[in-house]
């Protein structure tokens, strides 16, 4: 009696550690998929505005539930100018060539020495 | 911060590629307030759009136009939107984390109430 009592237990302990052991196993490899697609939706992060567009058009609301969305945005879009460097000049068409230059371009360095520069990027969508 | 900061710094728009044309990653908040553009692939079709959203925003100050293979938004990390202070000195006094969660005028703004103070004491001082 006291041997099938035994036996039984020991049957129920295998039991939860098999059980156990599978619940691990299937925990690290949702750790590995959650890694890769970390892994992956970062590089496309890292990828030109039109391709990492693309994998928005195609991922919908996904990433934004499954990842970190906005510090992995900052992070990725952070760009090599600082504080302190030097702004890189550019020369650019005016909307309506309404410029002070008859051509209707400006050169960012033309206004060096005169005034403060805001430049607000951005797009109408 | 326009009206208030013009006499201290010159504002211009850097309009460049569309954060949401209907062709790749269309928003609905765009489709509710009927803002839809194809992603231009000419310079004239980047000025169309530019000119619709500058009339359409009532925007007061100038606009700039990046070239179609967006070469100043590529050396700014500009897209999809960003906000700039550059000094008279041509260095970068501030720069807004990215868009859209980094376009935070009010950071821009607590940027301009300290770099503009000399700008604007010597616009007092000639008048």
């Amino acid at each position: 009696m006291a041997d099938s009592i035994s036996t039984s237990e020991s049957r129920v302990v295998n039991k939860r550690s098999r059980l156990g052991r599978h619940l691990l196993q299937i925990g690290l490899c949702l750790l590995l998929l959650y890694g890769a697609a970390f892994a992956g939706f970062d590089y496309a992060m890292h990828q030109p505005p039109q391709t990492f567009s693309r994998v928005m058009m195609h991922a919908g609301p996904v990433p934004f539930l499954l990842f970190p969305f906005e510090s992995m945005w900052k992070h990725a879009r952070q760009g090599h100018l600082r504080t302190g460097d030097i702004a890189p000049d550019f020369t650019l068409p005016l909307l309506g060539r309404s410029g002070a230059d008859p051509s209707g371009t400006l050169a960012l360095s033309s206004l060096r020495g005169v005034k403060l520069v805001v430049l607000v990027f951005g797009s109408y969508t | 911060m326009y009206e208030q900061y013009k006499a201290a710094a010159a504002f211009y728009v850097v309009y460049i590629a569309e954060a949401h044309p209907t062709d790749i990653w269309q928003m609905q908040s765009n489709i509710k307030d009927r803002v839809l553009f194809r992603s231009p692939v000419t310079a004239q079709e980047r000025e169309n759009v530019a000119g619709t959203c500058v009339r359409n925003l009532h925007i007061r100050f100038p606009a700039l136009i990046d070239s179609i293979d967006n070469r100043v938004e590529r050396e700014y990390t500009a897209w999809p939107d960003r906000l700039y202070l550059i000094g008279s000195d041509g260095r970068i006094r501030f720069k807004s984390a990215a868009g859209p969660f980094g376009f935070q005028p009010e950071n821009l703004a607590a940027a301009l109430a300290i770099e503009a103070r000399p700008f604007l004491k010597k616009v007092d001082r000639e008048r």
